[in-house]
């Protein structure tokens, strides 16, 4: 073939894509299809450029970004609708007040952020991550700080929150060097914390005794530090431990009451559960973050004195709020997970429309032009397909596949599409064939085969430019199918581990009885499905009526 | 009419051909790709750790535990078959399942659903949950149907009116709605923040059973469980239903011979009820059938997602479960009677319309 012709073909292509566009711009449903289209595919471009390429790992279901943001959180613009809140808060610690204690051989460094709670919400919790560590060798060990995080309350209470020290077994050659080890301040011990000891203390009443609350039992309540006295041991530790549960709802809270449940058992009352009745307290807090080093030789001392314990601090208040579309029961970002939904639904979709429409497409012509045995092994094949309800064969391949390759998420993924495609050729393939059908019997076929084309030179010349039409109507309405079916699989509980909309939307449909009221969860994924289908659903009634002239109404 | 009946008999030869072809498959997928075997084995193993422990309390002496436990394993692979290999495992399945001896299943999780005490044979738990499929999905289907079947002949003269862009914007808009999302949706608002309809649906097994003891109470009972359920496939379906139905009546709006009536002065009505509809009846009681008999077969994601005890969640069960039994018995019967509903039509049509018999 001639460069010339190849490029003049191209050119009547491209003026007869110029002109079905032009059409469908012209139809109300197709200009508003356009539009959309054009936005999904240029988010979809965005996402896939944007988004690091092992997000599943790195991201989505890393435990450690989980950690970091509060969960079920709706998102952060809900307090424009007046819902009371209590900010999140990621603060990037690199200001700090240092002390160096030469004489004492203490090196210490103090971080402070205050936090404004100003509705009566709970905050989730508190968490502080230290990268790059400096650690300095003395003896057989290498040493780093001692980190701690101190919190001061409106009412005037400050205390310990959390404490951890690090120190490395092995020792290293330089005095000092910076450690990949990322130092993480998170949940306090109960026994490392006495900031519970502290907010007791001041919200016991004046004569030291505390009203338990379902039975009439004072307990012995030592003020001056902080103990519970005999016999109420059980009642203490009992405290101690939902504090280790919940330590967010202490820290931000004002102790009302101490409520201990007893139950009657084997002659004699025993203590089921202790919880403080406690309500958020407003107003600002400080928490500082210490590192301190100590016991150091003098030499070395004086060598790092210019060095900072991290080369950054994050310090983050996990608030009742989060990001623009909000987390789901694990802590995930929500919008996150949804942008990368748009370029593997976009991907899913168009992959089974176009190898469906291109198998349909060549079984169909190969049946209606050549006929004889080989259309009726076709034709019985699309009968059998035709009959076969496909959804609980998905449902068992996929099975199979989940069980099988639990490691392999993409295996599972083009298993479950293969079978989409698969099963998915037959009706396109008929509609063809009766075009086929139909075409060869015209007079400039004849004409053709009398001047010696081959059946190549036909199918290419004559039969598929006429087809091609109906086959491109079918491939954009078949797109939204492949994307609604791998999202009702995900619901079924077929995990192919990506974080597709349908997968959103399965762990919500798992939590439902907790995500009953986190419409920010269960709306988004839907309403996309939704729009991305009803995009090629309107394309496809704009095509349609092109390709099919009877259909026009106007 | 002897080239009706050879006709005939040829097509009934090609359909009874697919289902066996379907069920051969059903079965080849469940058994080759091992995922019965491991489901099975699964169970098994869970059987056999439960044995020892009992076991474990009265005989001290180890060797003896390890030979009755392993006597207890075989005995336990030879009733599930697992020491056959699955070629024979598969064409015990489909010779049994052919000639309906469907067996009988143990799982608690499938007797649950059914609503009785284990064990139970397949053929009763098919019939028992039938009836609530067919009280969900088949009447929203009919609900359906008779919407459309009304509105549609009343749109075909004002084609591109506003009534009619809005039935197509509807179809439009709910073609693209997940029909198990939508339930989702309404589940959390009419349910769980309105609090109109139930939140567990399991009831209605007992409503259904007892419906002959107190007919009045019990149908109020399951009308109230199977309203939002209803309401869910129709607002979902009906768009279809209607752009269906109106596509065919376009087509037939536009022939010549409706042409001449308007021309001759019939009023609308007339022609639309001699003309229209009677010449577009045939297709659309073909998908009107066909549908009602798909939807027999159940909704298994839209189900599930109600926990409707139906045949959709049977079937899901079933799979889940491994219980290859009772996936190919209502494989079996979806397709037998699928098939059942399409020989009839193909039939009728070949009956009533002569052209159709050259075919």
């Amino acid at each position: 073939m001639s460069k010339q012709v190849k490029s003049s073909r191209l050119k009547a292509l491209a003026t007869s894509l110029k002109d079905a566009l032009s059409e469908t711009w012209r139809q109300g449903a197709g200009k508003a299809s356009l539009i959309l289209m054009a936005v999904l595919v240029a988010v979809a471009i965005y996402a896939a450029v944007a988004m690091p390429p092992n997000f599943r790992d790195a991201v989505w279901d890393n435990l450690e970004v989980q950690g970091e943001n509060p969960s079920l959180a709706p998102p952060e613009w809900v307090k424009y609708l007046g819902v009371p809140h209590a900010p999140h808060v990621i603060a990037s610690l690199d200001k700090s007040i240092d002390r160096l204690d030469l004489e004492n051989q203490i090196y210490e460094f103090n971080y402070t952020i205050t936090y404004s709670l100003e509705h009566e919400v709970f905050p989730q919790g508190i968490i502080a991550k230290g990268y790059e560590l400096l650690v300095v060798a003395v003896g057989n060990y290498t040493i780093g700080p001692r980190c701690r995080i101190f919190i001061s309350r409106p009412d005037g209470v400050t205390g310990l929150y959390t404490d951890t020290s690090v120190t490395l077994a092995a020792g290293t050659e330089s005095a000092w060097s910076r450690s990949s080890i990322i130092v993480k301040l998170s949940e306090p011990e109960a026994i490392k914390s006495d900031l519970l000891y502290k907010i007791i203390i001041r919200y016991a009443n004046e004569s030291g005794l505390l009203l338990l609350k379902d039975r009439t039992y004072y307990i012995k309540f030592n003020t001056t530090n902080g103990t519970f006295l005999e016999p109420v041991g059980n009642v203490a530790s009992m405290l101690f431990e939902d504090f280790t549960l919940k330590p967010s709802k202490y820290i931000f809270g004002k102790v009302s009451n101490i409520n201990a449940s007893y139950e009657f058992m084997r002659g004699q009352w025993s203590l089921q559960r202790v919880a403080a009745s406690v309500e958020p307290l407003v107003g600002s807090y400080n928490i500082t973050i210490s590192c301190r080093y100590t016991a150091l030789p003098q030499a070395t001392l004086s060598r790092i004195q210019d060095l900072k314990p991290f080369n950054s601090i994050k310090l983050i208040v996990k608030g009742s709020v989060y990001g623009f579309m909000g987390t789901d029961a694990n802590g995930r970002d929500l919008a996150l997970g949804l942008l990368y939904g748009f370029p593997l639904a976009i991907a899913i979709g168009f992959f089974v429309a176009g190898l469906t429409s291109l198998i349909g497409l060549i079984a169909g012509v190969v049946s209606g032009y050549y006929g004889g045995i080989v259309d009726e092994i076709i034709q019985r094949i699309v009968d059998v397909m035709g009959n076969i309800p496909l959804l609980p064969i998905l449902i068992i391949i996929a099975m199979a596949l989940m069980v099988t390759y639990a490691e392999a998420p993409l295996v599972v993924l083009m298993g479950i599409l293969t079978v989409l495609i698969v099963f998915g050729w037959g009706g396109l393939a008929i509609i063809v064939r009766a075009m086929t059908l139909s075409i060869k019997e015209e007079p400039y076929i004849e004409a053709a085969k009398a001047l010696g084309s081959s059946n190549r030179r036909i199918i290419f010349k004559h039969i598929i430019p006429q087809v091609i039409p109906y086959v491109v109507a079918s491939l954009v309405f078949s797109v939204p199918g492949a994307i609604l079916t791998e999202a009702g699989l995900s619901v079924l509980g077929i995990r192919h581990g990506y974080p597709t909309w349908g997968a959103i939307l399965s762990e919500a449909y798992r939590y439902m009885r907790v995500a009953m009221e986190a419409l920010w969860w269960v709306l988004p994924p839907g309403i996309l499905i939704s729009i991305t289908s009803l995009t090629f659903v309107l394309l496809g009634m704009a095509l349609e009526k092109l390709v099919e002239p009877r259909l026009r109404t106007a | 009419m002897a080239g009706v009946t050879s006709v005939l008999a040829r097509r009934a030869l090609m359909l009874a051909a697919a289902v066996v072809i379907i069920v051969l498959l059903t079965a080849l997928i469940l058994e080759a790709t091992g995922y019965s075997a491991r489901v099975l084995k699964a169970i098994v193993d869970s059987y056999v750790k439960a044995y020892r422990q009992d076991i474990s309390r009265t005989i001290r002496n180890e060797t003896v535990v390890n030979e009755l436990t392993e006597k207890y394993r075989i005995e336990l692979e030879e009733i599930y078959g697992l020491n056959k290999p699955w070629y024979v495992r598969a064409s015990t399945l489909v010779k049994n399942t052919l000639l309906m001896d469907f067996g009988i299943t143990d799982r608690e999780d499938i007797a649950s659903v059914v609503g009785r005490a284990p064990p139970l044979k397949v053929s009763d738990v098919i019939a028992i949950v039938i009836p609530r499929t067919v009280i969900m999905i088949t009447v929203a289907e009919i609900i359906c149907i008779a919407i459309a079947l009304a509105i549609a002949p009343r749109l075909v003269y004002k084609i591109g009116s506003i009534a009619d862009r809005a039935v197509v914007a509807y179809a439009a808009f709910t073609n693209a709605l997940p029909v198990w999302w939508l339930a989702m949706l309404f589940i959390l608002m009419f349910s769980y923040q309105l609090r109109v309809f139930p939140t567990d649906y399991r009831y209605i097994i007992a409503f259904i059973r007892d419906l002959s003891i107190d007919p009045f109470a019990n149908f109020i009972q399951i009308v109230y469980y199977a309203a939002l359920p209803i309401i869910t496939v129709v607002v979902a379906l009906l768009g279809g239903w209607l752009y269906g139905i109106r596509a065919q009546l376009i087509r037939v709006i536009r022939e010549d011979f409706v042409f001449v009536a308007k021309a001759k002065g019939l009023p609308d009505q007339m022609i639309t009820k001699r003309y229209i509809v009677r010449v577009a009846a045939p297709p659309i009681m073909t998908s009107i059938i066909l549908a009602l008999a798909g939807s027999i077969g159940g909704y298994i994601i839209t189900e599930s997602v109600f926990e409707w005890p139906g045949m959709g969640t049977l079937y899901y069960l079933a799979i889940s479960g491994g219980e290859a039994s009772i996936v190919m018995a209502l494989t079996y019967v979806f397709t037998l009677i699928y098939v059942i509903a399409r020989f009839i039509l193909e039939a009728l049509y070949i009956v009533l319309d002569p052209r159709i018999r050259i075919t």
